[in-house]
This record gives structure tokens, C-alpha cells and sequence, in this order.
């Protein structure tokens, strides 16, 4: 009702460089300048062994008071190679700065501490902000898309604050989730969505075992460390960015127009008195066919829903973040806002995010820091499912003759746009994550970490059906307001010792320890009756009836043990070992904790004395890893036997209330699922880096597999909730970076990933078929052999044509007539019936990403493809009755060329107004798909230009996104189902800023 | 500082390291123990329970009530126009074990027998003497063996569980073979005595079963195993405990309170809680569809509007056949208006087709027209517990068993006994009640038939007496469907595939693939011609 931030915002803040000079005796000054020519902003000079130092202004120059002319300066920069150079007699100094052959020295965020790139033994994907950010998206996970090898983005739901999956290397749950785990800055979070892109620095998602161990029972679906971003020591930035944009429908497929969908209820309403192709078959009369639509057929007055209900809308983003330092206190503040607007109104979600983060050194041994993040986040949605907006028949009218909105259409179903605009469905969000760190040294080497935090996310859902909507006139409105709450704390101790024996010996020891305990708290209540509409669900303290209010408290408590021990040998030889401990409440009595040890080990080739002096290699790493993880995303209460309330009323008398258990049965036996998992790496980098990559072999088995099992329904109960069977992930993947130029003026690069996956389930509940194969489950159409996600179905191989000897089956009835689907028969019996079923798998089974970069002076162009190939889906708008695909001409739908006599088709049967047997069959389509996901065409003014205004960088930019997709699945999207909210194609005009 | 670090490091190591942080807590529910081991667990089990059987006609994941009404289709006196399961249930094609209201059908019914199975086996451990236990035991004895009583006349082949599921138990190796009828009738007849020997004749909440109840069913069930005396002395009992009376015809559909005195079993539904069905997934509160599906759509015709009066909301998928209406006296028998409605009238100002002025009847002149405006039942019309005709849910209960029935099978229990004088008693009580003239010539069996089809027609029972008759596949190869043409030869309906469609075998419905692929089908097979 009320809408939100529409006229927030965010002012232009200027903020103003100020520089400082020293003036001493005998002074140096000089510029700082890249191999290109351009000059560097804040590097630091240094002199050696002593406390002096400077940064270069915004021209590339300083100028340092010197002591002597043996003084040694040290320039460096982050990301280009430190210099040495003694200042001698020169009193001007042309610095050259190199960029360092970043990849070895890059730090990466390995949990509970960071590495060198160039000591890993893991398998971690590193990405940082500035790629992820140079496309703008709707989410964290979004912006992970196409990142790495073998991190796979689904989205579930486009719609506005809608949210997306990531499975990393596969699925290895069925019942336990498949959500990876989310470190933000050292604390775990469950969810990512409404974090502001803005604030991250870099994301690292740890992909084999060795790496995810640490985090043990939460870890096996792969964890993402999240890095925001910090004040620096001595620098101040100031960062705006905006973006404008605009998303629009897109489709591969036509829907029937008004004569054409005319033409199939005719069809589908078409008498065969003597049998399909035989004379005599006779059309029923239009007045009576068409009833209450004739007249609009007659007047030839249709409506296009689509175009009606489906409009585009605006996607908008601010942000704007300052971050500061001083020498012992450091700060980052940022705050955002970012609004998407439904393409279907009142679909809306707006989120303002702020963030506030201080480090500050109290002694030389100890420092603290306390980082803040709140958001809110405000969503609406629409009335109904998406079908409803475009399955309407284009004979129905929504509009009286005087251009009133009907609430009826002439078909007497609700017209969907009169219930559109008579609710109200609004969620609003509140999250507050704090964290509080402190570093102490000990002793040299000896670090202790105290790290806690509170994670606090309130929300309220609340929906008004008001006394004209379909719903809300059946009770004179009716409501419904869901509160719930969540806080989880973690308090973790973790002590860290480093020691370097020598040169050639070095090595860490990491302890850690950690309480984490969660709860969710629900309340949801109903109400009816209202007397006015005005105030909408707020009345519900005056509605005429409520529900019995719902009320769950959920808990949930970990705890945790953590050691590791890594170990470098000349630089050449890396060995790491962890095992993790943990206990969780979710499980069983019985089962309450478990061990996930790992090992690994890398050896740096190019370190060997046979390799180092070759030239055109700069890396040459090879890693090997096992370890064991664990899953326990179940929900809770599993392992107990609980009961649910039951209200039922006898008569005039109050209601009763009752309790009986659900139709699943609790498993008091249950426990965490473990991933077993090899990965065999290679890392090279040949040419001065101008060639990097990785690729990489796995073999993940998943056991003890969290499944519902499907019981034997005499027993009174469907199913249970049990730890069987296996799950065997093996990949390949491969990480290419090439850089064909590097010139001073423009630059080229060009990023390919490629991922193989093969899912197979490789053990069910070990029952055994009589020849002593495992035995399928075929009720959840799991199969030994064969993906988690199979279809087991009937195959089509075309449509019976006139003249064709259709086989008598011996089903008794089972007759196909022409423009019947043909089944194939599997076994031949000349009987269609279960054993003629097929499975298919529907994992993709490559997924790969190809992105390139030109730059031409202040120019940047990039492109970026994403593809899938091999997924299977099942096409709901070529069978499901309320997507419009059951060709009963009753909805519209997909277009097919479907078969008359007069029409014989071989791609859909035979439109008819009753169940057309085996439909679903046809609608299995190859759902590989590429795409151009993204477009980018940006230009940065001049430095000397902007450097007038006080600026560092001003980039204009356009974008456009998906706007071209390949594929044969005909949809509004090769990943969404029918009746979801599809992606929309997005153009984007936006700015960034820095002072 | 260092002091507070170790301080603070020491309580989180120390404080939390115990084992009962690890306990999973429950708050906000109540433990499976509580049920079978107190007598008010026993007692608000049942109470549960009834809620469940209430499913049938509003199945979750069904929101159309079609599993009730695929219940009521597939005789000699009913035509199936659309919807889910018609083709199957309604004109006998193409029904396999893959069908989902089979599937449905029998996992409901498992379902009941399942929770009755846990409620018995609270005997164990609960003290038996307290009266709210024994009353608990006996209803949930009643609910097993009504549960069973429709999975054997709808699938014969069934297996016999009779133990309470549980963790324990669920591994325990079992050969799921077919219970031998007999065995079945004997846990059925057991449970039923206890039921009878235990449960009062009154209650002050209707809806519960009573004694009335269940030896309407011991009746019924006697009448399946032909022990027609034993149907008669249930019937006798029934009639004698003089807590039944039959109602004037035009109230026992009347009103959205059903619990009159001839209403035997009363599905209770009401609009608020306890009274509508609650999705247990989504939480959404919804009545069921049986209005609708027995209304046809008279509004698609031009000149015509919704309104209660004309039936509200119409679906338009289930319809008496002529056979049906052939069998009434039309000037006579009051059954012939009371329980139907045979035409429609302009009712819309606006729209009205030309040379038609409100309150002409409409004459259907081709297929798609009649079955707009096709003969109706109104038994389950509601316009009391709908705010408005185009709501599309209905609150009002649905009965299930009414003395009318009782009499019937009384009337044909003491004529295969050869009691024709009581057997005609029985048969002239709905008979004169219709408006007729007391019958007093020679009782025939097709007489009862014909009876039980004017009286009951659309309330479930016709396909199971037409079973146990052994009459069901005649009958429908007679009269199944319907085929009618207008004065001038046009035809109005051609609907008639259920005659040649219908199999020795579909006096039974398949086992669902799924039970079978678990349960095995060298032990369980499916049953014959399917």
C-alpha cells in the first residue's frame, strides 16, 4: 500500500583530496608511472629502516625528505612489483613500476586465513569484486555466474527479489539441500541474497574436500567465502555507482492468436462418429461451441493477455561507499539501494542496504574490529502464478463495453487482472548482522582470534484479499500476516602459530573452536472478515473470524572443533592436514557427532631447478587432495516423532482440536550425510602469465545419502526420512586465461571455463532385484546408473498417421487412433503399460562460460557467453493443462503444429476435449541453451579531464543482458518452468564513480 | 585485556562443551507418546482422525474434490460430461494402475488404517478400564474397518495390516501377500462388534460414529457377505432404537446443518475452523467442489446468469442419465422435483437471445447446448453456506449414510430371507414417503433396484450395490451412459462408450503401479485384466 524509497535519493556526495607536503632538507621527488605510461595514484615511498615514508598524489608525483644519498627508497604498489632504488644525487626520480605477475603473490581467503595463491593445495576459485561487478546483476549468486569452473547458477525464481541456486560440482544431495555454505568475513550466514555486491571484495569458493574440510558437516555442497571490503591504511576513496535499466519479456515460441486458437477448440471439439480419418466426422456449430465468446469471435475482438499483463519495467541501483584510514584506525562505510520493478504489476522489491566497519590497533599486539550490516528489503507480489497472466483465451474480453474492468470473464472464471488489483501481497525485511573480531599476538608467531557475531533477521509477510477479490469475496476478505524472526550467534576461538624453522622449512598450525547456536521463530495467523477494505491485513484486530494462530520455534545448535597443520618445503613441496568435529542437534541421539578429516599436497614444478630456467614457463603446479565433509541440512525435528494439530468441529459444538503425525515417519537414527572426495589439480602459467589456467579431475562419493524413502503405503505412512544409498560425483574442469594483448593503449583478454559433471547415483536402500542388481526406486524415479534427477516416462517416436497400421495392443483400453501419440513399445509385447517406461537423465552434462575484454585507451568492450548442453526438461506447455499445453482448446498456449486429417503432423497428436493419453511424453526437450548473457560497452573519461573535478575515475557504461539465446526448448526461459517468473532481457545504463 | 581474552575464551570452551547443547529442544509440538500412551491422546487422535477421513473429498493435493466424485460415476444411472478421472472412472477407458484418484484412493484408505493401527495399539500401554480410552479404541476400531471395508469392495486384492507402523517395526522383513477375503471380513466384523458393544447410541456431536453408525455398516457389510439375516437384525436394530426417523423429503438436503434425524454418518463441513479443510502444505483453507461438479454450465448459454436458485458456480461434469429419470413417476413420485432439476429458464435481461423473453424455458437444439442445460441433481446445491453464487467452495456436509438406505437393505436382506411382508414394510418407507401410494403387490428384486436408484441415486452407493448384486457390468452394458435425441431426431447426447468399454475385470480397480513396484509383483501382483 504504501510504497517505500520511491523518491529516495542518494545525494552526491563530494568529497574533496586533500594532500599534505612535507618540506625537509635535502628532498627527492620524483613520478610513479606503469610500464604503459599512465601515472600511479597512491603509491607508497618508502625508505628503508625508516618511518618516513610518503604516497604519490594524484599526478603520480611525491617528494620525501631524504637523510642521506645512500638512502634506500622503496616504491610499491599493489598489484606491481615492489622497487628498491637509491636516490643518489638525483633530485628527480622517474619511477617505473612493473605489474607484478600478480597470480603467485595474489592472497586468497582459504577460511580461518588467507594463503598465497602459490601455497595452495586445495582447489579454490578466486574471484574478484571488479569482474564480478563490471556486469550488473540482481544478486550475490548472480554475480558468481560464469565465474569459475564447476559452479553452476540456476535461477529459481526471476522475479523481483527472487532468488537463485549454486551447486558447486554437482548435486550431491536429494533431501539434504544443495545450497553451498556462505562465509561472510569469518561468519557463516545462510543466506547471501540481500547482501549488497557492493561491499565484497572477493569471493573464493573452495571446491574439494580439502579445502571445504575445515568447515566439516556443513560444508560438502561446497563453501563460498565472502570478503568485504575494508578502510586502507593512508588512503581515502570515495565510490559512487548508479545504474538505470530496463527488463522486457522475451520468447521463443508464438501463442495462438484469437482465429488460430479459434481453430483448435474447433478442432479439439470435432466429432469422429466413425472413427478418426473415417467419413462423417462433422465441426460443432461456433454459436454453441463458443457459447458467451461467440460474439467477441463474431466481432473478431481479441485480446492479447500477454501484452496486457506484461509490461516492461524499470531495474534501478545506488551506491555509494567511503573508506578511510589513518595509520591505527581504518573504516568503511557503504550504503546502497537497489529497486526492480515487476514486469507484472504490483511485483516490486526494493532493498536499502547500509554497512559500517572499524578496525582499530589498540597495542602493537592487539586489534579489534567491528563490522555492522543492516538491511531492509521490501517485496510485493503479484495475484496468482505467471500462467494466468498469458493462458487466458484471446476470445475473453477483460473489459465491459465502457472500458470497465470485469471481475468475471465470459468464460465465468475470475478475470485475473480484477484480482490483480484487489489484494495486496507484501513482505518486508529487516537484517542485522554484527560482528565483533580481535587479533592479540601472543608471542612472535602465536596469534589468537576471538571472533563473534549476531545475525538478526526479522520479516513480516502480509497479504490482504480484499471483499472484490476471487478469494476475499467468498468470506468479505480475508487475510493472512506472517511473522517470523531468526537470530543465530557464533562465538569462535582460533589460535594460529606460525614458525619458520628456516628457509626451506616452514609451517602453521591452526586450532579452532566455535559455538553456533540458531533459532527461528514463527508466527502466522488468518483472519476473514472484514468490514471495510481500507486498512487492508491491518484490520485483522478487527476481522469477524480468525484462525487458530500458527506458532514453531525451531533451534538449532552446532558445535565445533577445528585443527590443521600446513607445512612448506623449499617453497616446492606443500603438505596440509585438518580434521574437523562436530556436533549438531538435528540429528539422532545416537548420532550426534562426526569426523571430517582431509589431506593434501602440491608440488611446484616450476620451482625444480629443471624447470625454473625455462623461460616460457612461469607455473607449473600439480595438487592432489581426499578428504570428507558433511551435510546436514536437514530439517530439524526429523529424528523425532512429533504430532501436528487437527481442528475439527462436530456439529454446532466448538471446535476440537487433534493430533496425529504427518504421512512421513521420524527416523530416530539419523545422521549427517558424507562426501568422500579426490581432486587432482594442475595449474600452469606459461608466456609471462599471458597463458594461465587449471584444470582439474574429481571424484566425489557421497554416502549415507538423506532420502525419502517411499514406504509400502499399507504401512499407513508414504514415506521416511533415511540415510541410504550413494551418490558418485566425477568431473572434469577446465580454467583458461589468455591475454593475446597488453599494449599500452588497448589490452585483450579472453576467459573460457568449462565444466563436465557426471552425476550418478550408484547405491539405493541396498534391497536387491531377484538377479542381484540393486533395485531402482522407481516411485521417485531414482535409478542405480543414473542422475538424481531422472524422468522415467513413456517415449514418443511421432503421431499415428492415416493409412498407418496401427497395432492392435492388448490393453483393454488402449486403442490409438490416428493423431494418437505412437509409444513405443520397449519390450514388444504389443501391451503399452509400466515396463515400456524410459529413464532420462536431466543433468547437463557440460556447462562452460566464455567471456572477452577489449580495451582501447579509455574503451572497455566485453562480451560474455554462457552455455549449457545435454540438460533434459520437461516442457510444461506442451502438456499441462494449466499451462495451456493439454490442447483441449480451452486455455491458450504454445502454438504446436498439431495433426488433423487434413493436417498430418508428426510433432503433436490430435487436439481433442478429453485427456489426450501419453501427452506428457512428447513435451521432453533438449534444454542445452547459449547465450549471450551479457553485453558491455563502456568508456572512461581521461584522467587529466576528470582529475579537474577532483576525480579518479568517472566510467560511463551500457549493458545489455540475455539478449540472445540459442536453443531448442521453447519457453520464456530454457531454466525457468512454466508458470515461474522468467528472466527478463535487460538493458542498463549506469556510472561509475571514484574520487 | 589478556585477562578477559582468556576469560572469555575459557567460557565458550567450558560452558558449551556439555552434551545438552546438542539435545534437539521441542517447543511448539507435541510428541507422537502423547498419543499412544494417555487416553486424552488416545481420544484427540480420533479426534484427528475424523479430520483426515475428510480428505476424501477435498484430497490435498486434489483441489477439485474429484476423487469423491470418480466415486460416484461408472453406474447404469449416470452420465460423466468432463473433468479429471471421468474417461476412467466414468466411461471405463483407459483406466490403469497408474491412475491417480486410484492412487489416491488407496493411500487414503491406508491412511486411515495406518493412524487407526497406531491408536490400537495404545491398548498396550494405557490403562483400558478409563471410559475415554475404550471410547477412543472403539471409534478407531471403526475407522480401520469402515477403511477396509471400501479397500475390499474397490480393490479385492489388499494386504491385511493390522500392527502400527513404527521405526522399530518398519524394517521387520514382510511378504506383502493378498489377505484372503475371509481373513479381512473376520478383522473387519471383530472390530465392528467391539465398536458396538462400546459406543453409545447418542452423542452430542454429530458427525462421531455411533452405535446407529456402525451397524449401518455391519449391515452393509452383512449384505456384501450375504448373510442377509445378519443385515436384517442390524437393520431391525437400527429402526427399533428409535433414534431415526425419516424427514420430509424436501429437509434431508436442506440447510447448511445436515444432522437431522435421518441422517445416519454426516461428513462435517462448515465455513471456520474445525469445519474447512487445511492444506497441511500450504496451510490455505478450502470446502469441497460437489456443487459444482453436478450443476451444468447453464451460464455459458446466452440470456442466462448465476444464481443460487439455477445451482451457483457450475462445473457440469456429472449428470443423471434418462435411464434414471425414466424411472419416476413424474406426476407421483415428489422425488422426481425434489431431487432435481430437469430445465432451465431465462434468467438474464441482458444478452437475451432474440425472441426469448426471462422465464422461457430453454430447448437445447444440438449436443454442446444440452449439455449446458442437462437434467441435474440438486442434492448437493448450497446456498447457505456460499456468500455468493459464483463461490466456487461448498461448506455444507455431505451425508453419507441416511435411514433411507438402511430401510433398502432391509427390504432386500428379509426378501432373499423370503420375509416378503417385512420386506415390503421396509420397501413402502421411502416409497410412500415420495408421495406414492402404499405398494402391497408382489415384491420384486428389480423393484429394490429400481427403488434404490429414485431414492439414492448420486450419493455413492449404487456402484457398490450393483458389485455385490453381481449386476454392475448388465447393468452398465444396458444402461450406462446415456444416448437421447429431441423430438426432431437430433441428437443430444451420444455418450455411450461405457457400454462396450466395460470388463468382467473393472468390478475392481487396479492396484497403483507404485504400491505394486514396491510390495513386488511376484508376491503382489496386479489384479487381473489390467
Amino acid at each position: 500500500m504504501n510504497t517505500h524509497f520511491n523518491y529516495c535519493f542518494i545525494p552526491f556526495i563530494f568529497f574533496l583530496w586533500l594532500t599534505t607536503s612535507l618540506s625537509a632538507q635535502g628532498i627527492v621527488s620524483g613520478i610513479v608511472k606503469d610500464a604503459s605510461g599512465e601515472t600511479i595514484i597512491g603509491a607508497t615511498i618508502g625508505i628503508k629502516g625508516s618511518s618516513t615514508g610518503t604516497i604519490t598524489d594524484i599526478d603520480g608525483r611525491f617528494s620525501l625528505p631524504t637523510q642521506s644519498a645512500q638512502d634506500v627508497l622503496v616504491v610499491s604498489y599493489i598489484g606491481y612489483e615492489t622497487r628498491h632504488l637509491t636516490a643518489g644525487e638525483k633530485k628527480f626520480l622517474n619511477v617505473v613500476l612493473r605489474e607484478s605477475s600478480k597470480n603467485l603473490d595474489e592472497v586468497v581467503v582459504v577460511g580461518y586465513g588467507t594463503q598465497k595463491k602459490s601455497d595452495l593445495t586445495g582447489s579454490i576459485v578466486s574471484v574478484k569484486a571488479d569482474e564480478m561487478n563490471a556486469i550488473p546483476t540482481t544478486s550475490v549468486a548472480e554475480m558468481l555466474r560464469g565465474q569459475g569452473a564447476g559452479i553452476v547458477i540456476t535461477q529459481s525464481s526471476a522475479r523481483p527479489g527472487g532468488s537463485s541456486d549454486i551447486v558447486i560440482r554437482g548435486k550431491k544431495s536429494i533431501n539434504g539441500g544443495n545450497d553451498p555454505l556462505f562465509i561472510v568475513d569469518g561468519v557463516p550466514v545462510t543466506n547471501i541474497d540481500d547482501f549488497n555486491a557492493q561491499d565484497i571484495l572477493s569471493v573464493e569458493v573452495l571446491k574439494d574436500a580439502s579445502a571445504q574440510s575445515i568447515y566439516g558437516a556443513r560444508a560438502s555442497n561446497g563453501v563460498i567465502l565472502v570478503t568485504t571490503k575494508k578502510g586502507e591504511k593512508n588512503k581515502t576513496t570515495v565510490d559512487l555507482n548508479a545504474y538505470v535499466g530496463v527488463q522486457t519479456l522475451k520468447r521463443n515460441f508464438d501463442l495462438y492468436d484469437g482465429n488460430e486458437w479459434a481453430t483448435l477448440k474447433r478442432e479439439a471439439n470435432r466429432q469422429y462418429p466413425n472413427g478418426v480419418g473415417a467419413a462423417g466426422d462433422y465441426y460443432m456449430e461456433d454459436e454453441s461451441l463458443f457459447g458467451p465468446m461467440y460474439q467477441n469471435l463474431l466481432d473478431q475482438r481479441f485480446t492479447d493477455w500477454e501484452s496486457l499483463m506484461v509490461k516492461p519495467a524499470i531495474q534501478q541501483k545506488y551506491d555509494l561507499s567511503i573508506r578511510s584510514g589513518g595509520e591505527k584506525t581504518r573504516l568503511s562505510t557503504s550504503l546502497g539501494y537497489f529497486e526492480q520493478s515487476g514486469m507484472v504489476q504490483p511485483a516490486n522489491y526494493q532493498r536499502a542496504n547500509f554497512r559500517f566497519n572499524v578496525d582499530h590497533q589498540i597495542l602493537k599486539s592487539l586489534s579489534i574490529g567491528f563490522t555492522t550490516n543492516y538491511t531492509y528489503a521490501y517485496r510485493t507480489q503479484e495475484d496468482g502464478s505467471f500462467s494466468k497472466y498469458i493462458t487466458q483465451s484471446p476470445l475473453l474480453n477483460p473489459f465491459e463495453d465502457n472500458g470497465e474492468l470485469k471481475s468475471m470473464l465470459e468464460n465465468n472464471k475470475w478475470n485475473p487482472i480484477w484480482n490483480n488489483q484487489n489484494m495486496l501481497d507484501e513482505t518486508k525485511t529487516h537484517r542485522l548482522l554484527m560482528n565483533f573480531y580481535g587479533d592479540w599476538e601472543i608471542v612472535k608467531g602465536l596469534k589468537y582470534r576471538l571472533n563473534a557475531s549476531l545475525n538478526y533477521r526479522n520479516s513480516e509477510r502480509g497479504e490482504y484479499l480484499n471483499s472484490k477479490h476471487e478469494k476475499g469475496s467468498t468470506s468479505n476478505g480475508r487475510s493472512g500476516i506472517t511473522i517470523s524472526s531468526y537470530y543465530d550467534y557464533l562465538v569462535e576461538n582460533v589460535l594460529t602459530y606460525n614458525y619458520e624453522i628456516n628457509q626451506n622449512n616452514k609451517f602453521d598450525i591452526t586450532l579452532m573452536q566455535s559455538v553456533i547456536g540458531m533459532e527461528t521463530n514463527t508466527n502466522q495467523m488468518n483472519a476473514y472478515g472484514f468490514t471495510t477494505d481500507d486498512l487492508g491485513y491491518n484490520a485483522i484486530g478487527f476481522a469477524s473470524k480468525t484462525d487458530p494462530i500458527k506458532r514453531t520455534i525451531i533451534p538449532r545448535n552446532i558445535l565445533s572443533f577445528m585443527g590443521r597443520a600446513r607445512y612448506n618445503l623449499m617453497d616446492k613441496y606443500l603438505f596440509s592436514v585438518s580434521v574437523r568435529v562436530d556436533g549438531g542437534s538435528v540429528f539422532g541421539a545416537n548420532n550426534k557427532w562426526g569426523v571430517f578429516p582431509s589431506g593434501s599436497f602440491a608440488w611446484r614444478l616450476s620451482e625444480e631447478s629443471f624447470l625454473k630456467d625455462v623461460d616460457w614457463m612461469t607455473n607449473l603446479k600439480l595438487r592432489a587432495s581426499y578428504g570428507a565433509v558433511g551435510n546436514q541440512a536437514i530439517d530439524p525435528y526429523q529424528s523425532q516423532g512429533l504430532v501436528d494439530a487437527y481442528y475439527m468441529k462436530f456439529g454446532d459444538n466448538e471446535p476440537l482440536v487433534g493430533f496425529l503425525p504427518g504421512s512421513q515417519l521420524y527416523n530416530p537414527n539419523l545422521k549427517w550425510e558424507t562426501t568422500y572426495s579426490a581432486n587432482f589439480g594442475l595449474d600452469f602459467g606459461f608466456l609471462r602469465d599471458r597463458i594461465t589456467g587449471t584444470v582439474e579431475y574429481y571424484h566425489a562419493t557421497t554416502t549415507d545419502l538423506l532420502m525419502n524413502k517411499t514406504l509400502n503405503e499399507t504401512s499407513g505412512y508414504l514415506t521416511q526420512l533415511v540415510n541410504m544409498g550413494s551418490v558418485l560425483n566425477q568431473g572434469v574442469e577446465l580454467t583458461l586465461n589468455f591475454l593475446p594483448v597488453k599494449a599500452q593503449n588497448w589490452t585483450w583478454s579472453i576467459d573460457l571455463n568449462l565444466a563436465h559433471n557426471q552425476n550418478t547415483i550408484t547405491a539405493l536402500d541396498g534391497q536387491l532385484n531377484p538377479d542381484g542388481s540393486s533395485k531402482d526406486d522407481i516411485a521417485n524415479s531414482w535409478f542405480v546408473g543414473h542422475n538424481i534427477d531422472a524422468y522415467y516416462t513413456y517415449k514418443a517416436n511421432g503421431i499415428w498417421q492415416l493409412g498407418d497400421e496401427i497395432p492392435q495392443y492388448e490393453n483393454e483400453s488402449y486403442k490409438p487412433q490416428p493423431g494418437d501419440i505412437r509409444i513405443v513399445d520397449k519390450n514388444n509385447d504389443n501391451k503399452i503399460d509400466a515396463d515400456d517406461r524410459h529413464i532420462i537423465d536431466r543433468a547437463p552434462k557440460l556447462i562452460g562460460s566464455i567471456g572477452t575484454t577489449l580495451k582501447w585507451k579509455g574503451i572497455d568492450l566485453s562480451l560474455d557467453f554462457y552455455g549449457v548442453y545435454g540438460a533434459v526438461r520437461l516442457n510444461s506447455y506442451l502438456w499441462d493443462a494449466n499451462s495451456g499445453g493439454d490442447l483441449h482448446g480451452s486455455l491458450n498456449g504454445m502454438k504446436v503444429d498439431y495433426w488433423t486429417p487434413e493436417n498430418p503432423s508428426n510433432t503433436a497428436p490430435r487436439p481433442r476435449d478429453a485427456t489426450i493419453d501419453y501427452l506428457s511424453s512428447i513435451a521432453y526437450q533438449d534444454a542445452s541453451y547459449f547465450r549471450l548473457r551479457n553485453v558491455s560497452l563502456g568508456y572512461s573519461f581521461p584522467k587529466r579531464i576528470i582529475e579537474k573535478a577532483k576525480m579518479s575515475k568517472l566510467r560511463l557504461y551500457a549493458t545489455g543482458t540475455n539478449l540472445w539465446t540459442l536453443t531448442d526448448f521453447k519457453s520464456y526461459s530454457p531454466e525457468a518452468s512454466a508458470g515461474a517468473y522468467p528472466e527478463p532481457m535487460t538493458f542498463v545504463f549506469g556510472l561509475n564513480l571514484s574520487f | 585485556m589478556k585477562k578477559l581474552i582468556i576469560s572469555l575464551l575459557a567460557v565458550a570452551v567450558l560452558g558449551t562443551s556439555c552434551n545438552d547443547f546438542l539435545d534437539e529442544m521441542v517447543y511448539t509440538q507435541i510428541t507422537n507418546d502423547y498419543i499412544i500412551s494417555t487416553p486424552s491422546g488416545m481420544a484427540s487422535a480420533v479426534v484427528a482422525l475424523y479430520v483426515k477421513d475428510k480428505e476424501l473429498f477435498r484430497d490435498n493435493s486434489d483441489t477439485e474434490s474429484t476423487l469423491s466424485t470418480c466415486l460416484l460415476i461408472g453406474d447404469d444411472i449416470s452420465v460423466p460430461r468432463a473433468g479429471t478421472g471421468t474417461p476412467q472412472f466414468g466411461r471405463y477407458s483407459n483406466m490403469n494402475p497408474t491412475n491417480t484418484q486410484v492412487k489416491r484412493l488407496w493411500s487414503h484408505l491406508y491412511s486411515i488404517v495406518g493412524y487407526a493401527n497406531t491408536i490400537i495399539s495404545a491398548e498396550d500401554k494405557v490403562d483400558m478400564t478409563d471410559p475415554v480410552a475404550i471410547q477412543a479404541l472403539a471409534e478407531a476400531k471403526a475407522f480401520r474397518a469402515h477403511a477396509y471395508f471400501w479397500l475390499l469392495r474397490k480393490f479385492d486384492r489388499i494386504y491385511l495390516n493390522t500392527i502400527a507402523t513404527t521405526p522399530d517395526n518398519l524394517d521387520v522383513p514382510r511378504i506383502y501377500k493378498p489377505a484372503l477375503e475371509e481373513d479381512v471380513y473376520s478383522l473387519i466384523n471383530s472390530d465392528l462388534q467391539y465398536a458396538i458393544n462400546h459406543i453409545s447410541w447418542d452423542t452430542n456431536q454429530p458427525g462421531r460414529f455411533t452405535q446407529g453408525v456402525v451397524r449401518h455398516i455391519k449391515a452393509k457389510v452383512a449384505m456384501c457377505q450375504k448373510d442377509f439375516g445378519q443385515a436384517a437384525h442390524q437393520v431391525d436394530t437400527i429402526v427399533g432404537s428409535g433414534r431415526y426417523n425419516l424427514v420430509d423429503l424436501s429437509k434431508v438436503f436442506e440447510g447448511a446443518d445436515l444432522n437431522h434425524s435421518e441422517a445416519i454418518f454426516v461428513s462435517q463441513w462448515s465455513k471456520g475452523t474445525g469445519g474447512w479443510y487445511v492444506s497441511p502444505s500450504t496451510g490455505t483453507t478450502s470446502g469441497h467442489r460437489l456443487p459444482l461438479h453436478f450443476t451444468p454450465t447453464y451460464n455459458m448459454e446466452q440470456g442466462m446468469m448465476m444464481t443460487f436458485e439455477m445451482g451457483g458456480y457450475p462445473w457440469g461434469r456429472i449428470f443423471p442419465n434418462n435411464y434414471l429419470i425414466s424411472l419416476y413417476e413424474k406426476q407421483k413420485d415428489k422425488r422426481y422435483q425434489q431431487f432435481f432439476r430437469h430445465y432451465f429458464i431465462y434468467n438474464n435481461p441482458d444478452g437475451l437471445p432474440r425472441g426469448k423473453k426471462l422465464g422461457d424455458t430453454i430447448f437445447a437444439t444440438s449436443k454442446a447446448q444440452y449439455m449446458n442445460v442437462h437434467p441435474c441433481i440438486t442434492k448437493y446445491n448450497d446456498s447457505w453456506t456460499r456468500l455468493s453464487p459464483s463461490e466456487m467452495q461448498s461448506y455444507k456436509p455431505i451425508i453419507l449414510y441416511r435411514l433411507a438406505e438402511a430401510y433398502l437393505m432391509g427390504a432386500e436382506a428379509y426378501l432373499e430371507i423370503g420375509n416378503t411382508s417385512k420386506a415390503l414394510e421396509y420397501y413402502n418407507k421411502t416409497w410412500e414417503r415420495a408421495g406414492n401410494a402404499k405398494y402391497t403387490g408382489v415384491l420384486t428384486m428389480n423393484m429394490i433396484l429400481d427403488e434404490h436408484a429414485r431414492e439414492l441415486c448420486m450419493e455413492g452407493d449404487r456402484w457398490f450395490l450393483l458389485k455385490r448384486r453381481g449386476l454392475l457390468v448388465e447393468k452398465v452394458r444396458k444402461f450406462g451412459g446415456e444416448y437421447l435425441t429431441n423430438s426432431n431426431g437430433k441428437v443430444l447426447n451420444d455418450d455411450t462408450v461405457a457400454r462396450s468399454n466395460i470388463q468382467p475385470f473393472h468390478v475392481r480397480l487396479p492396484i497403483p503401479q507404485a504400491q505394486i513396484d514396491i510390495m513386488g509383483r511376484e508376491n503382489f501382483p496386479q489384479n487381473d485384466g489390467y
